[in-house]
């Protein structure tokens, strides 16, 4: 009898403790420590220290554990913005769609695709950023979000030096943007972009038959002396060679010579490009930096361009 | 008629180099044997001439990757023309950057080709 009621005792006991505890799901066991407001406050403490790493692991802990809380939108925006932040563009990219497919219509999916056009162009796709702009001017809602995304676009132009491109499209913005963007002064700085001044490589790779020439005519005159007189010595060492009868020797230095006669044509050329391109890169860039705004801050202090193209 | 000798002996040349290069096309064993010559000097001439290239990848690495990249052909013209453009208006042009042996001017290769392969580019 007393054993019997020993072991009713030891199961009771055994339930109490172990078996009922096993049965609560792991998840409530966490009620009490973890609290909605606590986490987002110290997912928002590490996004703010820029501790973007944390962040991620931070705001992902959140949206799993109060999936109904109001701020689980925000919580994957700031996710992925951390990502972002960290370099990691493409895994930015994709809980940028998560967003933009899970709330449609609401602010947090239009930041999201402005934020993924971000991301593309981090990635180097300067033709899908542009598309996906476009795209959500076309579905915009309102003008404020059509006259930003054809903001972004335009400057996804500029970068690329598309000018005339970039012209038409600060024409489409709408009044209110206009005067939020400064369209009027950007459209008269893009105007001026015909005015760039310009070298033409095949006229500076023609000259170059006179050594050194091409270089003169993109402004190197150091390096213009230099083709001169080297070829120049190369030339005559050569003839000299042969009039000498040293066959052999005039063959060498012939054969060095005509490399270095024909790297002058090929810099009178290259010379020509770079000039032309370093005088768009700095158009662009005086562009940016008098006229680009943060359309989400309205201010223009620190926003720079990145310039990856070749033109 | 000994003027007239000579003067097609140069043409002559000239030709043989213009016509020889494209010939002497970037096969393995092409690049490798420029590799062989760039290595060398690096190793045994290099370092008794002194450290003086001011650019950055220096002239020897600039004409290693354009060897490489375009082939004996192109990168004998590559490597020409950089060795005339080493330290005199490139200095004054290109971005300055310290490295572990000071002060350089980056010009990559991909600054002064980048109009000729996007041309060949489809």
């Amino acid at each position: 009898m007393n054993r019997s009621i020993f072991r009713i005792g030891l199961l009771v006991l055994w339930l109490c403790t172990v078996g009922i505890g096993q049965a609560q799901p792991n998840e409530s066991s966490l009620v009490g420590i973890l609290d909605p407001d606590g986490q987002y406050a110290f997912a928002m403490d590490y996004y703010r220290n820029g501790d973007h790493h944390r962040a991620v692991s931070e705001f992902d802990r959140f949206v799993h554990f109060f999936p109904d809380d109001p701020r689980v939108e925000s919580a994957m925006l700031f996710a992925a913005q951390a990502l972002h932040r960290e370099g990691r563009a493409s895994d930015a990219l994709k809980r940028y769609r998560q967003i933009v497919e899970r709330y449609s219509g609401s602010q947090s999916a239009v930041r999201a695709g402005f934020e993924s056009a971000d991301c593309l162009m981090d990635m180097n796709e300067p033709g899908e950023a542009k598309a996906l702009l476009l795209k959500m001017a076309e579905t915009a809602s309102s003008g404020d979000i059509r006259d930003e995304a054809l903001y972004r676009t335009l400057w996804i132009d500029v970068s690329n030096a598309r000018f005339s491109e970039a012209g038409r499209l600060a024409g489409e913005i709408g009044p209110i943007g206009k005067e939020r963007y400064r369209i009027p002064d950007l459209q008269e700085r893009l105007d001026q972009a015909g005015d760039i001044s310009r070298k033409d490589p095949t006229l500076s790779g023609f000259l170059s038959i006179l050594p050194g020439a091409g270089y003169a005519y993109c402004e190197r005159y150091r390096d213009a002396a230099v083709a001169f007189f080297l070829n120049v010595a190369f030339i005559a060492a050569t003839v000299e060679a042969f009039r000498d009868g040293n066959d052999a020797l005039g063959c060498l230095v012939g054969f060095v010579g005509s490399g270095f006669y024909m790297g002058n044509i090929y810099g009178g050329v290259n010379a020509a490009e770079k000039y032309n391109r370093n005088a768009i890169r700095v158009f662009i860039e005086r562009t940016a930096s008098d006229f680009r705004v943060d359309p989400r801050t309205g201010k223009s202090d620190g926003v720079g361009i990145q310039i990856r193209s070749v033109f | 008629m000994g003027s007239i000798r000579w003067r097609l002996r140069v043409i002559g040349v000239l030709l043989w180099a213009v016509m020889s290069m494209p010939a002497a096309c970037s096969t393995p064993g092409h690049r490798a044997s420029a590799d062989t010559l760039i290595e060398w000097y690096r190793e045994v001439i290099s370092p008794v001439d002194g450290d003086r290239c001011p650019m950055h990848p220096s002239c020897s690495l600039y004409a290693q990757e354009a060897f490489s990249r375009h082939g004996w052909f192109l990168g004998w013209i590559l490597t020409s023309e950089r060795l005339m453009r080493c330290g005199h208006d490139e200095i004054h042009l290109a971005e300055p950057i310290w490295t572990i042996d000071g002060l350089r001017y980056v010009d990559p290769l991909s600054s002064n080709d980048f109009w000729w392969t996007e041309r060949k580019a489809p």
